[in-house]
């Protein structure tokens, strides 16, 4: 019925005007999203595979994130330093990204080398080869990514630390990249297994952003992708965490590249995963930003930043997170408690209309540049999309963040920092690693 | 506004389609004042400008490293009042200062896109940095820049081999400041900065974004009242290097030299004769560059170096177009630098022998238009491209323009060049390193050898 839908949709767009944002299905499964801008010849190409190290199973993990670089080793036709010069040669701009709910490869190139990416990338889509040597040396670069990111960087490290305390069950508590013994145990087969149980058309979204017409692109997609079948996907079953009020808890960490930090981390899983609400969070983490960077900069002169974050890009509940820099490391109780006296008053007292206006103009404009450059657009919208939201409603973003309500806000606000139930990190200088 | 009112306030209007992007020009005064490409998609507008005949070569003898000073003080002084400008809708801005240019661009919405950059402008004429600013911005200016042989090794072996290769051009050897020049500025050096350069005369903005060619031109018409006509003196006719510069060579000899640190790995920056943009084969060498060094994963350095020799973590050649010199960088382990210096010459030598294939010449020509193209993936990118396409006089047909240069060059051309350009035995090099030998009998480095 959504295909029907969607085709419908399609129609209407493209008899109405030739450049609306469409959404539509190959009759493999694959989804095909264009959101045409004719400005200059370039075109911004992603695929999206709805699996991320999330779905990895049990002491698999790194599985899917090791597999995205296998996707760069080769096909049946293509060698693998062939695969990477034919990349190179058309002198865009090509990388991959592998999260805990999705992975993607993002291709920018110019219109006129279009054909030759779609081709790629279907050929790696249905004929990847895994050829055991190449693991093998593929392996050592993993590993040596993780020394970079974790083991050898110690914000990484607490990170990852952090992760694994805060969920309980969940698959969210095991690092994206894979825990080192468990990556060290893979084999060629785990990744083929991988491969072979997601990366199927009918688990995968292409989207195309710049130069190309709607017609185009299916057209060219159809051609690229049309033969490669559909395959049995499984549901994606998660282990749950309980939901709990743990307390407040507290973490510190000390080593010698630390300056005085800290982290405020909520649970978001009280909070229905609607549209609504996520754009709700999104607010209030920038009117949150606005008032600790007021406080905590300008008048207490404290802080050297201050950073609020509020993922979108997690499938199910994440952290809602308040970050920040104290300017000297006996400062770090002050801070924790002014902005625990900040958060009290936003669930107490609620946000003012003011401030509402003042932050929805904002998030607009903001949105406005993201929805402008290629690249985040297409990593925007398809993040959304691989959330299972449809094309129509994301296009709605506008109508629903101007339908907020001061009501609306004081209520999320209520429910998330009026509980006992969150997380802080501090991080400071230490002679040894703590 | 009707075209009566255009005639009233003294503008002229014109637009030029071309096939890919359609570039309006904006005249104000009877002179091109900038260039719009029109995208009503968004009520957003990036907004570029260019200051011609500035940067770096217009700072005065005893006062070298003003310009990148300033460009410190501005950081400073916009991130100090981020929260007013935010309310005014400016989501970005951008200040640049070239060697011999000056950039800046902002990203406002539409709405609010006069009082913003009118704001912005004013700022800039008016800007007077206090003292506190000032000793902050030379501790981070000192900090970055001076210490940059550990932070940057690419652009300090970058600077020592200009000072190597011009030592006939005085105003190159301290073009970005010393610790000296730059320790020496009072807070009234900056007072006629901005007057003296950002006039009527001087700049040229590229808008990209939601306003149609009328609209455009009564936006720029509006701005340039807010700038003073010219300059009291202009800045090329009192730094004559600016005139000069398209002509001006470096003296290379061939010769390697060491500045010596302990480092886990060494770097390695070489260099040669270039051509000025404005020369007529400078997209012929830019595709032999492109062959030579520029495609990770294609070039002949790369193959060479990277794939047979596995000496090298990544190599890669560039055009200096401002100061005319073609360089290239690379970074190895210790124990291969005297290998890697003598691939780099074999790899040159055989380029210049033997010139090219047309498959080399097809795939660069590819190579080179799709990494313009990507860099035109927002408006700010956009906004950019057409301002960096005024110096070839190309903003009207920026994009089909590039594609043009570079596909007219002919497999005979490359090869004439390289002939006569391309220098194996006169490349200069200089090591940031601890270069050993790999050998315990061979010396560490190919004769001749200077310390530094």
């Amino acid at each position: 019925m959504k295909r029907i839908l969607t085709l419908v949709c399609l129609f209407l767009a493209s008899s109405a005007q030739a450049d609306q944002p469409t959404s539509s299905y190959l009759k493999n499964g694959l989804q095909v999203v264009v959101l045409p801008n004719h400005r200059a010849p370039v075109v911004s190409i992603s695929v999206w595979y709805k699996a991320g190290s999330a779905d990895e199973d049990p002491l698999k993990s790194g599985a899917a994130h090791f597999l995205e670089h296998m996707m760069f080793q080769g096909t049946k036709t293509v060698g693998p330093g062939d695969f990477k010069r034919r990349l190179a040669s058309l002198g865009g701009y090509t990388n991959a990204f592998t999260t805990y709910d999705y992975t993607y490869f993002l291709n920018i190139v110019a219109k006129a080398n279009l054909k030759e990416i779609l081709k790629l990338e279907a050929d790696r889509m249905a004929n990847l080869q895994i050829d055991p040597k190449k693991f093998a040396l593929e392996k050592s670069v993993v590993l040596r990514e993780r020394v970079d990111i974790t083991e050898d960087s110690p914000d990484g490290a607490v990170a990852e630390s952090v992760n694994s305390r805060f969920f309980i069950n969940h698959p969210y508590r095991i690092p994206v990249i894979g825990w080192r013994h468990e990556i060290e145990s893979l084999g060629p087969q785990d990744i083929k297994d991988f491969y072979k149980k997601w990366y199927a058309p009918n688990n995968a979204v292409v989207i195309f952003a710049g130069d190309v017409t709607p017609e185009e692109a299916i057209s060219l997609t159809k051609e690229a992708f049309g033969s490669i079948k559909p395959r049995k996907v499984p549901a994606r079953n998660r282990l749950k965490d309980p939901l709990s009020d743990f307390g407040t808890q507290k973490l510190s960490f000390a080593h010698p590249e630390f300056g005085a930090s800290f982290a405020k981390i909520y649970r978001m899983d009280i909070v229905p995963q609607t549209l609504k609400y996520r754009y709700t969070f999104l607010l209030l983490s920038m009117i949150i930003k606005e008032r600790l960077h007021t406080l905590l900069i300008n008048v207490q002169d404290l802080a050297s930043f201050v950073d609020v974050h509020f993922s979108v890009s997690h499938l199910d509940p994440f952290n809602f997170e308040i970050h920040g820099g104290a300017k000297a490391a006996n400062q770090l109780t002050t801070i924790e408690a002014l902005i625990d006296g900040a958060l009290k008053d936003l669930s107490k007292n609620g946000v003012t209309p003011e401030e509402l206006s003042y932050i929805k103009e904002l998030f607009i404009n903001n949105a406005y540049w993201t929805l402008s450059d290629l690249t985040d657009v297409s990593s925007g919208i398809g993040n959304d999309v691989v959330m299972g939201y449809s094309l129509e409603e994301i296009l709605k973003w506008k109508e629903m963040i101007q339908n907020l309500s001061v009501a609306d806000l004081n209520e999320a606000a209520e429910k998330v920092f009026n509980r006992p139930s969150h997380l802080t990190v501090l991080k400071q200088y230490g002679e040894k690693p703590l | 506004m009707s075209l009566r009112l255009y005639i009233i306030l003294g503008l002229n209007l014109f637009c030029t389609t071309t096939h890919a992007v359609t570039v309006h020009e904006i005249q104000y005064k009877g002179k091109t004042k900038a260039y719009l490409v029109e995208d009503h998609t968004y009520p957003i507008l990036s907004v570029a400008g260019k200051i011609e005949k500035s940067g770096c070569l217009s700072d005065p003898v005893g006062q070298e490293g003003k310009s990148y000073l300033m460009m410190q003080l501005l950081s400073l002084r916009f991130d100090k009042e981020k929260l007013s400008y935010r309310k005014l809708g400016v989501s970005s801005m951008n200040f640049n200062s070239g060697r011999d240019y000056f950039r800046f661009s902002f990203e406002v919405p539409l709405e609010k896109s006069k009082k913003a950059i009118s704001t912005i402008l004013q700022d800039l004429l008016n800007f007077k940095p206090d003292a506190v600013e000032l000793r902050r911005s030379k501790y981070s200016f000192s900090s970055a820049y001076f210490n940059s042989e550990s932070a940057s090794p690419d652009n300090f072996l970058e600077r020592k081999w200009i000072q190597l290769s011009y030592p006939h051009i005085p105003e190159y050897q301290n073009y970005s400041g010393t610790m000296d020049s730059i320790e020496s500025f009072n807070p009234q050096d900056f007072d006629n900065y901005w007057k003296e350069r950002l006039t009527q005369e001087n700049v040229i903005f590229s808008i990209v974004g939601d306003m149609s060619p009328a609209q455009c031109s009564e936006f720029i018409a509006e701005m340039m009242t807010l700038l003073p006509e010219k300059s009291q003196q202009p800045l090329s006719s009192k730094f004559e290097i600016l005139n000069q510069k398209d002509t001006i060579e470096p003296q290379i000899d061939g010769s390697v030299t060491l500045v010596h640190a302990d480092r886990p790995q060494s770097h390695v920056f070489f260099g040669q004769k270039g051509l000025s943009k404005l020369h007529p084969d400078f997209y012929t060498l830019q595709i032999a560059s492109s062959i030579l060094g520029q495609g990770t994963f294609t070039s002949r350095l790369w193959i060479e170096l990277r794939e047979k020799k596995g000496s090298v973590y990544n190599v890669l050649t560039r055009l200096d177009p401002e100061f005319n010199y073609f360089f290239g960088f690379l970074s190895t382990s210790n124990d291969k630098v005297a290998q890697s210096i003598e691939d780099i010459r074999k790899v040159f030598q055989e380029l210049k022998t033997n010139g090219i294939t047309a498959k080399e010449l097809e795939d660069a020509k590819k190579q080179l238009i799709g990494t313009y193209m990507v860099t035109l993936t927002n408006l700010s990118g956009i906004a950019n491209a057409v301002i960096k396409a005024t110096e070839e006089g190309n903003a009207l047909r920026f994009v089909e323009g590039y594609a043009e240069k570079i596909n007219q060059v002919t497999l005979q051309d490359v090869n004439k060049l390289v002939k006569s350009i391309l220098d194996p035995e006169g490349l200069r090099f200089v090591v940031l390193g601890n270069p050993t030998s790999e050998s315990s009998s061979s010396d560490p480095l190919p004769a001749p050898l200077m310390h530094s």
